[in-house]
């Protein structure tokens, strides 16, 4: 952990179970890490939470773990070379507030990390990278799906060409989007070129996708292999425990309630598909094809609540970026999330329409060399 | 007929909503001569199934009873309707026709499943195998001897029949002069003389014979082995659950561990189970078990956290504050490797290993990963290696681990059961000096 100064951490709100507590929390107090329980020692914590209701759970960390209560953001801020940012939620809605503040406020230097979206604008987004560039400072974003154990632990080979890549996600709708894109990105980016940009973004709906899949069964097929991976089909096997070939047997249709899929065309003509299939599974799956036309596929694996040590392995992460200050993950993903986020907005109300997105065809990165996923 | 198609014969694919219904209102007709609980019938008859080709081997299922979330269901529902595996929807490529079944509470399934799919139920055990003839009519016997109303002994062992199940089944070899494989849910026996009686049978009759739990086969995270021929000197199992019942999930966990240390498997020469203060006496006293006991913890995702938070510091004295009346079973191996099963229910609840290496600070850890439904999944996807690994033992005529592994996990329970029954006495075990050597392929699921 980073020994020359104290860590920043702004969040909207401080609740049992929230985004905010689990990261806190395991730079506070500790985590689980490669079989030990892992201890950043030395570190004060700053918290500065906006919501200034009485919280008992703050106070409680106060009291035992030596939790500093900052009472303005400039207090957390001040001489500290490691910040935290935490929305509330699963951080598909970016507290603008708090990332402006941190940009203005945060001493040169200062590595900044913000739980979910940078923004829902790829041009804010892209404002507040250079905004931090100017003033010396590091900023990413992401959630816990980059980072957690993978079942099983499969992860795309670098420099191997990839034709379509398929996600399956559950959840409220702008939720489960952004979890989809999180999840998405660093299986993609690893492929031969790295990210080349989305150029067009599109919108299904329905029987849309049935239709679709009827006339690709290229893409049935991933969205099949995805499916395979799942512990949480719908339906029969809620209700009897059995074992179920949700695809084969047609019951995807039947199970999913309002589904949408979103197909982004990146610029070297990879095609990244998000399924929203809520009623039809609930956790989250994908799957890849190789340009060889070989598969590979897992579960994003969310341990047990209210443990969830998904929350650990990003810790991991950040804890190590804020002690080198290496880039887990290019500044571009968190830019290129963002627009992705905003075009799926834009198709939403459009849909089928071919929306093009000419301001993330040109965003560029290569995946970093080693793998972040948990192992 | 193709597993690829849904049954209408046609050409269209698959997803087609068109298709769909075609099939489901074929497959409601069909089942609305279904017999069983009313209430049974209107859940079960929502859905049709995939059917595979016939000509393939031929399973006889021995259950004692089949409900929902039940052992037998979860082994029946893989074998007749596929599971997934390896990044696609598997179809055992093999049939299951035969069932015998022990028991028909509330919600009995079975009835359902031999509506839906070309299974039939017989009245014996023999005829199951049979097929109703008079010689043996299948490939293998898959014995489900776990859930059902069954005696408890005094001991507090319940008796389900799996011993009995499995003479039955040896008896129609016998009778028909030749023998198949034969797999075992769980543990053999609760008499250490008949689960050793089974494998004698077994080995007279020449028959690969498997048995055990889950979780020597389910997913590990992370995804380690053991590697073949460590030079491995103490196990640790850290898990949850009853004397008698989950005492040999963690015993196997630790088991498909140990087993891969070099020299292999020497046998046992002694178990002691322990509860409450002594068993954290006896971890509190060893420094070496202590540190093993807490990086175990440290794999687990379910770790009691204190009020106000979602996960604890893993400490031992927080462990024994969660699980006072904790059930330790410790095992003295013949090479002076030890074994320590931990049950600590009220702190956690899943499975941990953590292994040291002699002579070197390395410790082998992860935690063997049971979805368990219906807190976490709907599925019991752990059974899916399971019966896997039958497969592998049906097809190859190969039993895929050594059936030794189970005969001493069910001595150690058994053992272990007999140590807290006789006032938590160390009870030397000269039965089970039974050296055996695993093979170096792994059997767990990673892909």
């Amino acid at each position: 952990m980073n020994s020359t100064g104290p860590i920043a951490v702004l969040v909207e709100d401080f609740q049992l179970g929230s985004a905010a507590q689990q990261l806190t929390d395991r730079l506070l107090i500790g985590y689980p890490r490669q079989g030990e329980f892992h201890v950043a020692k030395g570190v004060p914590i700053r918290l500065f939470s906006e919501n200034k209701e009485p919280n008992d759970l703050i106070d409680k960390r106060i009291r035992d773990f030596q939790l500093i209560d900052a009472k303005h953001i400039k207090d957390a801020l001040v001489d500290a070379p490691s910040v935290l940012v935490v929305p509330r939620g699963a951080g598909h809605h970016p507290s603008e507030k708090l990332i402006e503040s941190v940009l203005d406020g945060a001493i040169p230097g200062a590595r900044i990390f913000v739980h979910g979206l940078l923004s829902r604008s790829v041009r804010d987004a892209r404002n507040l990278v250079e905004k931090a560039r100017l003033r010396k400072l590091t900023i990413i974003a992401s959630s816990y799906m980059p980072g957690t154990w993978r079942l099983p632990e499969v992860e795309v080979e670098r420099e191997r060409s990839i034709t379509d890549a398929a996600i399956i996600v559950v959840g409220p709708s702008e939720e489960a989007e952004f979890l989809g894109i999180d999840g998405l990105l660093p299986l993609v980016d690893r492929r031969l070129g790295g990210e080349s940009g989305v150029r067009q973004i599109q919108c299904f709906e329905e029987d849309q996708i049935w239709d679709l899949l009827d006339r690709q069964p290229d893409i049935a097929e991933l969205m099949a292999t995805a499916i395979s991976r799942t512990d949480t089909p719908q339906g029969d096997p809620v209700r009897d425990g059995r074992t179920q070939d949700l695809v084969k047997l047609g019951l995807v249709q039947q199970l999913a309630k309002s589904p949408q899929l979103y197909l982004l065309e990146h610029s070297d003509g990879l095609r990244s598909w998000i399924f929203v299939l809520n009623g039809v599974i609930a956790d989250f799956n994908f799957a890849i094809r190789y340009a060889d036309r070989s598969l590979i596929s897992a579960q994003f694996f969310r341990t047990p609540q209210p443990n969830a040590h998904h929350w650990s392995a990003l810790v991991d992460v950040l804890e190590k970026f804020f002690e080198t200050g290496r880039l887990p993950w290019a500044v571009e993903r968190g830019i290129l999330a963002a627009g992705i986020v905003e075009g799926l907005a834009e198709t939403r109300s459009q849909v089928k329409r071919v929306y093009k997105t000419p301001r993330l065809s040109g965003i560029t990165y290569s995946a970093r060399e080693s793998s972040l996923i948990r192992r | 007929m193709s597993p690829l198609t849904n049954g209408s014969g046609s050409e269209t694919p698959y997803w087609s909503r068109r298709t769909f219904v075609s099939s489901l209102t074929s497959a409601a007709s069909a089942l609305s001569v279904a017999v069983g609980p009313p209430s049974t019938r209107r859940v079960l008859a929502s859905t049709p199934t995939v059917r595979r080709p016939s000509e393939t081997k031929k399973i006889a299922l021995i259950a004692t009873e089949v409900r929902q979330y039940s052992h037998a269901q979860h082994f029946i529902d893989r074998f007749l309707e596929g599971y997934g595996w390896h990044g696609e929807h598997h179809y055992p490529p093999m049939e299951l026709v035969s069932l015998y079944v022990d028991q028909f509470p509330d919600g009995d399934l079975s009835q359902d499943r031999t509506q839906r799919h070309p299974v039939r139920i017989f009245p014996t055990i023999a005829e199951a195998c049979t097929l109703g003839g008079n010689k043996l009519a299948v490939d293998a016997v898959v014995i489900i001897g776990e859930h059902g109303q069954y005696p408890n002994n005094r001991k507090g062992q319940k008796r389900y029949p799996r011993y009995s199940f499995f003479k039955e089944v040896v008896e129609v070899f016998e009778d028909s002069g030749r023998a198949v494989p034969v797999f075992n849910d769980k543990h053999l026996s609760t008499r250490w003389s008949e689960s050793a009686e089974m494998v004698a049978d077994s080995q007279r009759l020449g028959f690969p014979f498997l048995a055990g739990s889950s979780l020597p086969v389910t997913w590990r995270i992370p995804s380690v082995e053991m590697p073949w021929g460590t030079p491995l000197e103490e196990s640790v199992c850290v898990c949850y659950g009853g004397v008698d019942s989950y005492d040999f999930h963690g015993l196997e966990t630790a088991q498909c561990m140990s087993e891969r240390r070099a020299g292999g498997e020497s046998g046992i020469r002694a178990v002691q189970a322990l509860r409450g203060a002594p068993m954290w006496d006896r971890i509190r006293d060893n420094r070496q078990t202590s540190q093993l006991v807490l990086n175990a913890l440290s794999r687990s995702h379910t770790v009691k956290a204190p009020s106000g938070f979602t996960f604890p510091v893993i400490s031992l004295s927080w462990a024994e504050k969660m699980s006072p009346e904790a059930v330790g079973y410790f095992i003295e191996h013949t090479d002076g490797m030890r074994t320590n099963m931990l049950m600590l229910n009220g702190l956690l609840s899943d499975f941990n290993y953590a292994g040291k290496v002699k002579n070197s600070d390395r410790i082998i850890s992860c935690q063997m990963y049971l979805p368990m439904p219906p807190r976490y999944t709907t599925l019991a996807n752990f059974f899916s290696p399971l019966v896997n690994n039958i497969e592998k033992m049906i097809l190859s005529n190969l039993a895929p681990y050594p059936i030794e592994r189970t005969l001493l996990t069910t001595g150690m329970t058994l053992f272990g059961v007999e140590s807290l029954y006789r006032g938590q006495v160390r009870l030397e075990t000269p039965e089970m000096n039974i050296p055996y050597v695993t093979p170096r392929t792994s059997t767990y699921w990673r892909a």
